[in-house]
């Protein structure tokens, strides 16, 4: 089981609902191997100097970030933002 | 790793060395309003009136309204001028929304209209089309940014306050871009108002900004309330800059602004080499085939552009999560220029530079830019 903290974000768009979620523990390799596990893509670019992954989800949900940090942005699709939302933070909690 | 801001068309970063001090020195001297309970005090507003009326070749600082920010001003100047229902005001597609929303909630609250004028690709306005949509409207009202804040490119303000005073306009400038980087002179240039921030190129405090009323307006106050003088009123106050200040000030920002002016009067800003520094920053994008908005003229260092296959945002996140480079990225509050511009409705990526960037800095941008791309 995974404790997070969600915040709100803003930004320029309308219809967009994205969050930050702040982790327990610093983001891992792990972490993105549990990503491209339950991701319709995922890329990690590990050329960069903090690796940054972001992947997106079947629903269209796209979560992104770089290793080591405890930080994630989650992008919920405007069509299903609620649901979309639900449905990733009922497997965030679990994600091992 | 160290961080290397290059978002300084939305707030500057560093400030004005000092500032932070002059801020918080302020706080913790103890409370006397200058001018009210007839004490003789140190007076930052009115330091700041002086500095900025010095700055803006007014002679009269008691025309310098201080408010909290560019926006504040901006609904001062909007809302107080005195519409008749029906009356035009005349803007550009260029505008940031602390212009374009208030004339939105002034199109619902009296009446009045607004048309557009639209720009070029460089995001500046051209001033055939300018003159025939005040030929063609005659406002009571012509708005527009000095520069645009999503391209950097700067309007010829003197020629468009002409031409809009030919048709009998008053004018108002958004010098939130320009103020304290390249020179804003309302009494040279015909300009009735100007509305500016503290914290961008005056690299004060957030929290501070004004408006330069000229003689031939009057506004309706906006904001009424206490004002430390003539207390038996129930109006607002005649004499400026009362009328249009109501409530208690923002001293320690102001004393923070005030030191930040007389910094950047000993200490002018090297704007030569700021632009050379960000035409180096678009001539290296451009080698990577970035879509980098061609300034075609007076421009302040704003570097707007997009990489086709790539989205913004995503270049961004990496820049910062990745390259500790601070930029900014989508529609920069400024929603109606895109369509003139090379991007589509994703926006651009923007590099906004100081008298704080370097060299080096920038070649570390390029780079990075370079290795997200491969």
């Amino acid at each position: 089981m995974s404790e997070f903290e969600r915040k709100k974000l803003e930004d320029c768009f309308v219809s967009r609902a994205v969050y930050q979620y702040r982790l327990e523990k610093k983001i891992d390799e792990a972490f993105v191997s549990w990503l491209e596990k339950i991701s319709l893509s995922c890329s990690c670019r590990r050329d960069l100097p903090r690796p940054y992954f972001n992947s997106t989800l079947a629903d269209g949900t796209q979560i992104k970030g770089v290793l080591g940090d405890t930080a994630i942005k989650v992008v919920y699709p405007d069509t299903s933002a609620e649901s979309s939302q639900k449905a990733f933070e009922e497997i965030l909690w679990v994600q091992p | 790793m160290t961080v290397i801001y290059m978002n300084n068309a939305a707030t500057a970063w560093p400030k004005a060395p000092g500032t932070a001090e002059a801020v918080a020195e302020k706080i913790d001297v103890v409370s006397v309003h200058p001018g009210r309970g007839g004490f003789e005090a140190e007076d930052p507003e009115s330091d700041c009136r002086q500095l900025l009326a010095n700055l803006m070749a007014v002679n009269d600082p008691a025309r310098i309204i201080l408010t909290s920010n560019a926006t504040d001003a901006l609904n001062i100047a909007l809302q107080g001028f005195r519409f008749n229902p029906e009356d035009l005001v005349l803007t550009t597609v260029a505008e940031h929304n602390s212009v374009l929303r208030p004339l939105h909630y002034m199109k619902k609250l009296k009446n009045i209209k607004v048309a557009y004028v639209e720009v070029d690709r460089s995001g500046r306005v051209k001033p055939d089309k300018w003159a025939k949509a005040l030929k063609r409207y005659k406002p009571q009202l012509a708005v527009f940014t000095h520069a645009s804040n999503v391209t950097g490119s700067v309007n010829p303000v003197e020629e468009m306050a002409g031409l809009a005073k030919e048709v009998g306009a008053a004018v108002l400038l958004d010098a939130s871009q320009t103020l304290g980087l390249i020179e804003v002179l309302p009494r040279k240039w015909s300009v009735d108002m100007v509305a500016f921030t503290g914290h961008k190129y005056l690299l004060g405090p957030p929290g501070t900004g004004g408006l330069y009323i000229g003689p031939e307006v009057d506004l309706e106050p906006v904001l009424v309330g206490g004002t430390g003088i003539l207390s038996e009123l129930e109006e607002m106050p005649p004499a400026l800059p009362f009328r249009y200040e109501a409530g208690t000030p923002n001293t320690p920002s102001f004393a923070g602004l005030a030191h930040a002016l007389s910094w950047q009067r000993e200490n002018p800003a090297p704007i030569k080499e700021i632009l050379d520094r960000a035409g180096r920053l678009a001539s290296g994008l451009s080698a990577l085939r970035a879509q980098v908005t061609s300034w075609n003229g007076q421009h302040t260092p704003v570097v707007s552009f997009t990489l086709p296959g790539w989205p913004t945002e995503d270049i961004g996140e990496m820049l910062q999560m990745s390259f500790n480079v601070v930029c900014r990225t989508g529609l920069h509050c400024a929603p109606l220029v895109h369509k003139y511009l090379s991007d589509e409705a994703g926006g651009t990526i923007r590099f906004s530079l100081s008298r704080f960037n370097t060299d080096t800095e920038v070649d570390y941008v390029i780079s990075s830019i370079g290795r997200i791309i491969g």
